[in-house]
């Protein structure tokens, strides 16, 4: 046995020993996530506990002469086609969409409400970049999103808002 | 001499599994990539994971010069190397050859983790531990450094099975079988076909979800019941993951862990030939 394999026995166990602390959720071994810029240590929870039973929509509406027009869909852009088991570049911009209410949900303080503050956050920014690039906005006239989320396909749930934000003028 | 025939078949075997991995991941590499290549849109400067927003997730807070290949052509031409790199993983058995590719592939694997800290998913975090590990072992110039690499990857399937079992065996929306009508009822990952089945039928979908986590949280103790047993579990995880695939939508992930199930076959055998002559 040479000492590069020796060595890379080594690393693998450590890799290995640390992935197991890793899975006993993220509050216990705190102390191990900053020192993992590179996400090396898994966490394999698959859709548990909780699953994600929620589809989340961004919408955005349109001010023009001091009438606000009606909410149009930015995204999903389209539902998911039967060709998405071999085929699903659109999983990436919802998989955004559904990180971004994580990281919302994660904040010690989350927010509610279009107050200043939350204009400053990630998602908030990230929201607003999306609802912007969604369709072109005429001179003059100012942009609202609301992040909102509803149960899927069978029941008929209302959409319930995350986040909404003010008017922005381009 | 028993121990030294065995250590020649283990030698000569490690080596097809190990191409059988790298090439089965490549696929979920080369997929993705695609999927990526077809919404560079997003990565523009008015996309969502424009840079400019997108840094403040980076966990370097000075700025670096690799962060140039984040942004732009750079951006495209790390995706098409990473695409081209990928084929090579199909392609190449020579390490002359699959060497550079594995690097290139492993590499932009991580400054894809930095370029995507959302929207990425675990069939990326898999690509990651199987990617990282082989490269290490084909510049060791060493079989024995294959074989390690092997048992590490069939440890990392078995620990990922097994924590997602747990974590579904400790939820009460699982356990009561409603989570899967519930999963299959979005949009993102749901098929209306599906999910009214098992709506219209809470016996079927208490079954579903209790067969999901009997799956996942056996799947290590298969291992050690020798290569019967570990074939028995993947079948039915190539099953498993192909309805992932074909329901919900989750392509990458078919061949993420598909590439892992060589590498626990190995490892099943190994143990078991181990278990077998000290004991």
């Amino acid at each position: 046995v040479t000492l590069c394999v020796a060595s890379l026995v080594f690393i693998l166990t450590i890799w290995l020993l640390l992935s197991v602390l890793n899975q006993f959720g993220r509050s216990r071994f705190r102390g191990l996530r900053p020192a993992d810029p590179l996400q090396l240590l898994p966490l394999w929870t698959f859709f548990a506990p909780n699953p994600g039973v929620h589809d989340y929509y961004l919408l955005y509406r349109d001010k023009s002469d001091g009438e606000p027009g009606t909410w149009q869909l930015a995204q999903p852009t389209q539902s998911r086609r039967w060709t998405s088991c071999l085929w699903n570049p659109d999983k990436v911009q919802n998989k955004v969409l559904s990180d971004l209410v994580q990281i919302l949900a994660g904040y010690h303080d989350p927010p509610k409400d279009h107050g200043p503050a939350v204009m400053l956050t990630l998602p908030y920014l990230i929201c607003l970049t999306m609802a912007i690039s969604a369709a072109p906005l005429s001179p003059g006239a100012f942009r609202q999103f609301v992040l909102a989320r509803k149960r899927g396909l069978v029941t008929t749930d209302e959409l319930l808002p995350i986040l909404i934000s003010d008017f922005h003028h381009i | 001499l028993n121990d030294l025939r065995y250590l020649q078949i283990t030698l000569a075997s490690s080596d097809v599994v190990f191409g059988l991995v790298v090439g089965l991941c490549g696929m979920s590499v080369i997929i993705r990539t695609f999927e990526l290549l077809a919404r560079t849109t997003l990565f523009a400067p008015h996309g969502c994971l424009s840079w400019q927003l997108i840094r403040e997730l980076c966990p370097f807070e000075e700025r670096h010069s690799f962060e140039l290949l984040f942004v732009g052509r750079w951006f495209h031409s790390v995706l098409i190397m990473r695409l081209v790199a990928s084929c090579g993983l199909l392609l190449f058995a020579r390490p002359s050859l699959l060497v550079p590719c594995m690097m290139v592939v492993a590499l932009s694997s991580l400054l894809l983790t930095l370029r995507m800290p959302v929207g990425q998913d675990g069939s990326d975090q898999m690509n990651i531990l199987i990617l990282i590990p082989a490269t290490l072992a084909l510049l060791c110039h060493n079989e024995l450094a294959k074989i390690a690499v092997l048992i590490f990857i069939a440890a990392q399937a078995s620990l990922a099975y097994s924590t997602s079992g747990a974590a579904k065996l400790i939820s009460p929306v699982w356990r009561s079988g409603q989570a899967l009508p519930q999963i299959l009822s979005t949009l993102s990952y749901g098929n209306r076909f599906a999910a009214r089945a098992l709506s219209s039928s809470p016996a079927l979908s208490r079954v579903a979800c209790w067969s999901v986590i009997l799956f996942e949280i056996s799947f290590p103790f298969w291992l050690l019941a020798g290569p019967r047993g570990s074939l028995g579990i993947l079948t039915v995880g190539v099953v498993f993951h192909l309805s992932c695939a074909i329901l919900m939508g989750l392509n990458c992930f078919f061949w993420s862990f598909l590439a892992t199930y060589p590498a626990i076959i190995f490892t099943s055998v190994y143990i078991g030939r181990v278990l077998h002559l000290h004991g």
